[in-house]
């Protein structure tokens, strides 16, 4: 998150401080499941203030990302020379889970089981608002 | 004496459709909601209440209403209508399976009133009909009612809706009933005898038709004949042995340049957006139209917050309910997709060995046009300006809410959020 070239030679009280947090808290919770078999193409996720299946609608569609680190270096797209350990697996919210707002989302690939209990941010685009 | 009856009855069912919360009485709210929903003039409210309410205690009772009319009072009507309040709670049609009944009993009344309008009279309905029942009364002999007059009604093509019954993608009509009904075949002949008429008329549609049929070429060589006529357009190397029938597509593909774009209701010239994404995600800029690709154009402005004249798509933005009048806005012309694609570096000069000179110097860093400065300044000034209109105290709030950066806090949940 690059600080945005707003400082101009005669303006610099434009120090314009990157912004925080643009995504919502979630946590995956495991796969989509019944009691003895599992299906790892869905995974479910918690998302931080959703408690009813009335307040998913907003983040249907929303794109999530679980971001983890790897040991080597991979190229960051977008900036070729430029190399970083992070990693990131895209998926979006497709549908509520039940009645107390958890979710279930599908990613690119499957989520890896390390992945449970951990962060999933569940971005606020692509937005309907 | 079979017309009385008719005429009485348009006026109960007139009645009816006002009294919306079926309580046997007219009140200045469904008064009120009525002339909003048909359109009427605000005097209708007024006279209404001035005509039919005897006792001036805001509600029209419908002995009220029949005694101001001359009609005798139906009894089994009102005891049905209020029978309807009762019902209407328990049933369990959705809410939209009734708009749809309701909307469709609406349009069959219009037409029962379209129908019955002899035309000497409808001048006079259209001036007096929603202000003066009374007169539409003395008219009632040509058997009209206080619904809407004649000229307000709408087109008959746009009131035969084709409605999807709740939700089930099933649709009202059929495709061939509303062609049908809206009388689509007019317009399917009127398009053909165009086509028709231009084809006789022998203005060439392409350019390909307009070239003559032979070209004279010159011949080569000194012992051939001077020139040749050439056909100009060639005849196909093989025809198929079989005929071929492509199947034809029903409905043209839809190219991207053919798609509809769409704008939320909630993004309007002015709007304050958020960024979501990109390198000025968070900050909150201002919305000034929707280009031809369907991408918003926006601007910080940039003096204010850095974000320049920029692209962005709808799906990445918030749309916030504050919005800046910005009246009339002139954008510069030029200010279109292909101001803002981005332009290809030169590629193909790695590959070629020629060009790879250890002395050229690396590909140059992105130089600001002098155009973008241009455009960019007359467009901030005037948004600019827009802020400055708002008054001293409101502009340094807008100012600072303009640069100041959206996050999420903790504790905040998006989906309570009002943006």
């Amino acid at each position: 998150m690059s600080n945005p070239a707003a400082e101009s030679g005669s303006q610099q009280k434009l120090q314009l401080r990157s912004p925080g947090r643009m995504y919502v808290k979630a946590v995956f919770t495991g796969y989509k499941r019944g009691l003895r078999n599992q299906h790892e193409n869905t995974a479910l996720l918690r998302i931080e203030g959703v408690e009813k299946r009335q307040e998913v609608d907003f983040y249907l569609g929303k794109r999530c990302a679980y971001v983890y680190k790897g040991k080597r270096l991979t190229s960051v797209p977008g900036k070729g020379k430029e190399k970083s350990r992070v990693r990131v697996i895209w998926g979006r919210v497709t549908r509520p889970h039940g009645n107390s707002g958890a979710v279930r989302a599908k990613f690119s690939t499957n989520l890896p089981p390390a992945a449970m209990g951990k962060r999933v941010r569940v971005m606020l685009y692509p937005s309907r608002i | 004496m079979a017309s009385a009856q008719d005429e009485g009855m348009d006026f109960h069912k007139a009645f009816l459709s006002i009294d919306t919360d079926h309580s046997g009485e007219i009140t200045v709210d469904e008064l009120q909601s009525y002339c909003r929903k048909m359109n009427y003039q605000e005097t209708f409210v007024q006279k209404w209440l001035m005509l039919f309410d005897a006792d001036q205690n805001g509600r029209i009772t419908y002995d009220e209403y029949c005694n101001a009319l001359g009609l005798p009072p139906k009894k089994d009507v009102i005891a049905k209508h209020k029978s309807q309040q009762s019902k209407g709670k328990k049933s369990g049609k959705t809410a939209r399976a009734v708009k749809v009944a309701k909307r469709r009993k609406e349009q069959e009344e219009t037409r029962v009133t379209v129908e019955t309008v002899k035309p000497p009279v409808q001048e006079e309905v259209v001036q007096t009909a929603a202000v003066a029942p009374v007169a539409a009364s003395k008219a009632a002999a040509a058997g009209q009612a206080p619904q809407p007059p004649p000229s307000q009604a709408p087109s008959r093509r746009s009131r035969i809706r084709n409605e999807q019954l709740s939700y089930s993608g099933v649709m009202l009509h059929s495709r061939a009933r509303v062609f049908q009904r809206k009388a689509l075949y007019r317009l399917a002949k009127k398009s053909a005898a165009n086509k028709l008429a231009r084809k006789l008329k022998g203005a060439p549609s392409t350019a390909a038709q307009q070239r003559p049929a032979t070209v004279e070429k010159p011949i080569g060589g000194d012992k051939n004949g001077g020139t040749r006529q050439v056909a100009s357009r060639r005849q196909p190397r093989s025809l198929p042995t079989e005929p071929t029938s492509k199947p034809r597509r029903l409905r043209p593909v839809k190219t991207f340049a053919r798609q509809r774009r769409r704008l939320r209701a909630s993004i309007q010239p002015g709007s304050v957006l958020i960024l979501l994404a990109g390198r000025h995600r968070g900050k909150r800029v201002v919305f000034l139209k929707q280009l031809a690709s369907g991408l918003l154009l926006v601007t910080g402005p940039f003096k204010v917050n850095g974000c320049p004249l920029r692209r962005v798509c709808q799906s990445f933005v918030i749309a916030t309910r504050t919005r800046l009048e910005l009246g009339d806005l002139r954008l510069p012309e030029r200010l279109n997709d292909a101001y803002f694609r981005r332009t290809k570096k030169q590629s193909k000069q790695k590959a070629s060995p020629a060009a790879q000179d250890p002395f050229t110097r690396p590909e140059a860093a992105y130089q600001l046009a002098q155009e973008r400065r241009e455009d960019q300044k007359s467009v901030d000034s005037q948004v600019m300006s827009a802020l400055v209109k708002l008054g001293r105290p409101d502009k340094k709030l807008m100012l600072g809410y303009l640069s100041s950066l959206f996050s999420l806090k903790s504790g905040q949940r998006p989906h309570d959020m009002v943006f």
